[in-house]
């Protein structure tokens, strides 16, 4: 008998910063946090990946490495050399769904 | 009914943290700057003080100063002050940080009060991986014993202040749950303020 092949479920999270920090350098902070975090295998488990919506960044992972993404977010304080915070504006698992945040 | 999301701690006060409080969601607030304190619409603001002790006579020494209508939370620096801390009435929570004594079975059995965890000492933690393994054992450990946590900011500026999903989001991660733990910034810090305060 084979097992069945289920597909993962993503979640997309969209991010806010304090700052006027560009989209890029937003995404390359959070990534090299969450590597910071979880090291090479869990970039890989998480299936972490960036996009942008309009002005907003958004990055999606699959569902049950949401928690864990967004401790990432939380921990970032400098991007691009200017102190940030960011702040999540909303879970969703569509694109679309998240711009209902927006 | 939506549920009602408390910030415990926030070490900074004005009109501008609290406008994003509102913004926010936030129905509550704690904070240990009295300077800026006033009738803010939408926002019930507590007063907090947030005692740091070595030992268990100045734990009590400090808990006898206090006025009634300050809530009390204590950083142990030591095991001694952890165990203290953890069943005297008069304290609200204790508060985690990355140099904590381990939270074994033995300060668990004598755990009265809850454990809270700030954005602030999060962040602190992460800068030294020593601290930062430490804290996250800790918020493991609380898990493991189902002991309930309570996140809050520990915000010094507006900018600092995040939304409460983002908070549980954080605790969830901590403690490796894969959903939110929205109890640690609603219902668990509420009934405390009403525990403690309302006494």
């Amino acid at each position: 008998m084979s097992g069945r092949l289920v597909r993962l479920k993503r979640r997309y999270v969209a991010v806010k910063p304090s700052s006027n920090a560009s989209p890029e350098n937003v995404s390359d902070a959070v990534r090299q946090c969450f590597f910071e975090l979880y090291g090479k295998t869990g970039f890989s488990q998480s299936g972490l990946r960036k996009g942008t919506a309009g002005s907003t960044v958004f990055f999606s992972c699959y569902s049950e490495w949401v928690p864990k993404l967004v401790l990432a977010i939380s921990l970032v304080r400098e991007v691009g050399g200017v102190r940030t915070v960011l702040k999540t504006v909303g879970v969703s698992g569509t694109v679309s769904g998240l711009k209902k945040h927006l | 009914m939506g549920r009602e999301y408390v910030d415990f701690h926030l070490s900074k006060f004005d009109s501008k943290v609290a406008e994003t409080l509102v913004s926010l969601g936030f129905k509550h607030a704690c904070t240990t700057d009295y300077s800026n304190l006033g009738q803010v619409s939408g926002l019930s603001v507590y007063r907090k003080a947030v005692l740091e002790a070595r030992s268990r006579t100045e734990i009590l020494q400090r808990l006898r100063a206090l006025a009634n209508n300050v809530l009390a939370a204590v950083k142990p620096l030591t095991r001694e002050a952890l165990i203290v801390a953890a069943r005297d009435k008069r304290v609200a929570t204790v508060v985690v940080h990355g140099e904590i004594a381990e939270l074994d079975r033995h300060v668990v059995e004598v755990l009265d009060n809850h454990l809270e965890i700030t954005m602030a000492e999060v962040v602190e933690a992460f800068s030294d991986l020593r601290r930062w393994r430490n804290l996250q054992s800790l918020c493991r450990n609380a898990a493991k014993f189902e002991l309930p946590m309570v996140i809050s900011s520990g915000a010094m500026s507006a900018e600092e202040v995040m939304p409460p999903t983002q908070l549980a989001y954080v605790v969830s991660a901590l403690k490796d749950e894969p959903t939110p733990d929205l109890e640690a910034i609603s219902t668990v810090p509420l009934k405390l303020l009403r525990e403690k305060l309302e006494r």
